[in-house]
Order: C-alpha cells, then structure tokens, then sequence
C-alpha cells in the first residue's frame, strides 16, 4: 500500500521520535530554540500561543506550553514524515481536538506523513487514517480482521466491548474501532 | 484534612486558581481535573513545598511527616534514601512477588517504578499521597491495575489520595472528582454526580468510555441512564 499524506496510527512503536511528551529542562529563550525562523509568529498563532512567549526561558515555560513549542520546532523543520510518540495523550481534550486537527491537515493538506503512536488507543483510532502493524500497512478494515491475533493492549475499548459482550452474554458483536461505529453496530445488533 | 481557604495561584500576572475553598476529607480518594496549562504542577508543586508558610492551605500537622508526594515525572521521585527505605522493609519478598518484580534499582522501567511506588506506600503508610498525574500516561490495563491497586492501598491504610490530572476519563476511577474550568472549581462530589453535571452542562471533555457509551444508547432509547462499568451496560442491554 503507498502511504502518503495519512495519518499512521503506529502500533509497532520501533521509530525514533521526532515529537515526544517528554518534558526537558533547557536553559534557552524559545526565539533562540526555534531558530528565530521567520515562521515562528505564525506557527505560534496556529498552536494558540502568544507572541509574548518567544521572549521567555524556556526553563519557565508551563509543560503544556514546553510540549506545544516543541512542535512548532518540528513544524519550522518542513519534514516529510514526522514521528510523533506519546506526545497527545499528554494534553487535555481541548489541546487534544486542536492538535488532531492540525496533524490532519499537515497529512491531508501538505502530503505530509503523521506517524503516531500513543498510550490512548482510543484517541488514536479516532482520528488515524491507516494503521502500521507488523511492519505492514492496512486499513482500519484490514486490522479489524487479524485483531484476535492482536495483543488486547492494543486494542481501543470500542474492540475490547464487543470481545466482553460476546463472552459474558454470548452476543455476536463485530469488532469496531470506534465508538460511533460499536454504538450503531449494537443499534443494528451486528 | 487539606484545606484550601480562598487559595489563589498566579504565575506570571496569570491567575491559574482564583478564589478556592475546599476541604477533603480524611481517607479520601479524590481527583481534581485541571486542563492543560491550567496551573496543575503549579498546584502540585505549592502542595509539595512547606505547607506550614501558606496560610491559605494547610495540610494537617499530624500527616505533615508522612506525606508521599509524586511528580509526572515518576523517575524523579526516587533516590538512594527511598531505596534504602523500601530495601529495609521486612516483608520486601513478597511485596516484589505481589507486584511481579525482581528488583529495586533506577534501572525499572516506569511501570514497574509505578509498582514499586505502591510497595513504598504499603511500607511508609502515609497519611497523604498526592500525585501528579504520574499513572496517566500506561496504557489502558497498565493503568486500571495502578488505581485499582492503589485504591486498595487507601482503603487499607485509611490513608488520603489526591491525584491531579487533566484527564476526566482517569479522574472517573476516584470516588470523588473536583473539576476545575476557567481557573475555578465548578464541580465538586462523588462521582457520578460530577459527570451528570457535566452532561447535563453539556461541558466538551474526555468523558470515560463506558459513560460516553451510555449516554449514547440513551438516545437511540436502548438503555435508560448513564452506567459506570461495561458489565453494568452489558447487563441493562442483554440480561
């Protein structure tokens, strides 16, 4: 499958991190940090942060501020591919919504590829496009069919439902990823 | 037990908490969600520094030598005295064989960091043990294990939690919940009081799964309130 512009929900987790939620002290003005790009105001404006910010240490930034400049280093890069490792989950809905948004429209928009991996299955299968497992790319319809051969940490709780009612009350409930999809698929009794 | 009295928290001109008069209760087991840059670590670090020079919150003199006190960060929890502290408790064996591990060194990743978090606690028996969201970031069975370990452990030790968090979802495995948006405590109780208010308030947040669920199945009229547990919801659908 070629894979370009989509949002990769990376299960394997053997990439090296371009974008983490790692929290670092540095001993540097985040104008200094981000290069003084010529960039950095607009890329400011678009994680929601004000202009007041580049002036600061970045030992005094809060962690949601620290982790939001961490991208707009990685959005100044212009990289093709952009690996993106425990980083969501460390935000709030919120920053969460705001932050999908904009890694869709780097993928969909710029042909940029979002390989991301995170403890919170279920905000990754939300939004992802394609899922590399194994090494392998697939669909969300393809990983649904090998998902019994999936170990269950890796399942959203959509998936973990479904396997829960068919063993306790003998349903036959299909496998979803998604939380919309299980609540039709229970609706439709399928 | 911890008592806010018209607590305020500025950071840089920025009022973070405006305004809160809390009390939690001896042997409680209570999270507070504050949103991301809403001042949490702040709140955490000012919980954590000498209590007794801030008149406006006050932990109780008799917990004030046995607090545990966790960052995000669980690494940085630890050093060679804690070490010591849990290397010299008698009953060590069969702590590290409840919580399947083999040793107890800064070379444990940090799930079992968080495991041996839970030996030290069960050792020292503190009075109070607040954490900053320092189980959050483990995956989904990782974390439902931590809680419901921890939990155990506060009702044994009759021992007072707090966890700070920015999650509602891991905030709806306490018993009680304070919510925290635009800088003040609007929600405050047990926990199905506080997500009914949130639905009820319509208030956009990361609802758990099983709630998120329910209230849905709701609306195609297939069950007719909100449930706490999967089994609950299997139950009012199939049973």
């Amino acid at each position: 499958m070629e894979v370009i512009g989509k949002v990769i929900i990376d299960l394997d987790e053997t990439k090296v991190a371009d974008l983490d939620g790692m929290i670092t002290n540095q001993n540097i003005i985040v104008d200094e940090y981000l290069k003084k790009s010529s960039k950095r105001l607009a890329a400011l404006k678009l994680v929601g942060l004000t202009e007041d910010i580049i002036d600061r240490n970045i030992n005094t930034l809060s962690d949601t501020e620290f982790l939001l400049v961490k991208l707009i280093n990685i959005l100044l890069s212009r990289k093709q591919e952009v690996i993106v490792n425990n980083y969501l989950s460390r935000f709030d809905y919120q920053h969460q919504q705001m932050l999908i948004r904009l890694f869709k429209k780097m993928a969909h928009s710029q042909n940029i590829n979002i390989i991301i991996s995170d403890y919170d299955k279920n905000l990754l299968f939300s939004f992802g496009d394609v899922i590399l497992y194994d090494q392998e790319y697939l669909t969300k319809n393809q990983f649904v069919k090998i998902l019994n051969n999936v170990n269950q940490d890796l399942w959203p709780e959509s998936a973990l439902f479904s396997a829960y009612s068919n063993h306790k009350y003998q349903t036959q409930l299909k496998y979803y990823l998604d939380i919309k999809e299980l609540i039709k698929g229970i609706y439709r009794k399928e | 037990m911890i008592k806010f009295d018209k607590y305020n928290l500025i950071i840089n001109n920025k009022t973070l908490i405006n305004n809160l008069t809390l009390d939690i209760k001896k042997n409680t087991y209570t999270s507070f969600v504050i949103g991301s840059n809403g001042g949490k670590t702040m709140l955490f670090k000012d919980l954590f520094k000498d209590i007794n020079n801030n008149v406006n919150m006050i932990i109780s003199e008799d917990a004030s030598n046995s607090n545990v006190m966790v960052p995000t960060d669980i690494k940085s929890f630890y050093n060679d005295n804690i070490f010591k502290k849990i290397n010299k408790s008698n009953n060590i064996d069969n702590l590290l064989f409840k919580y399947h591990l083999s040793s107890i060194d800064k070379d444990l990743n940090d799930y079992e960091l968080c495991k041996l978090l839970l030996i030290y606690i069960t050792i020292t028996k503190p009075t109070v043990v607040v954490l900053d969201n320092t189980f959050t970031h483990r995956n989904h069975r990782e974390l439902i294990y931590l809680l419901s370990e921890l939990k155990k452990l506060q009702k044994e030790l009759k021992t007072t939690v707090l966890y700070l968090t920015n999650k509602m979802s891991v905030a709806s495995l306490f018993d009680k919940i304070g919510l925290f948006i635009n800088q003040e405590l609007i929600f405050y109780g047990n926990k199905k009081l506080v997500i009914n208010e949130i639905i009820d308030n319509n208030i956009l947040i990361d609802l758990p799964f099983y709630v998120t669920l329910s209230h849905h199945l709701m609306f195609y009229d297939m069950i007719d309130q909100l449930y706490y547990t999967n089994k609950q919801i299997g139950d009012a659908l199939w049973k």
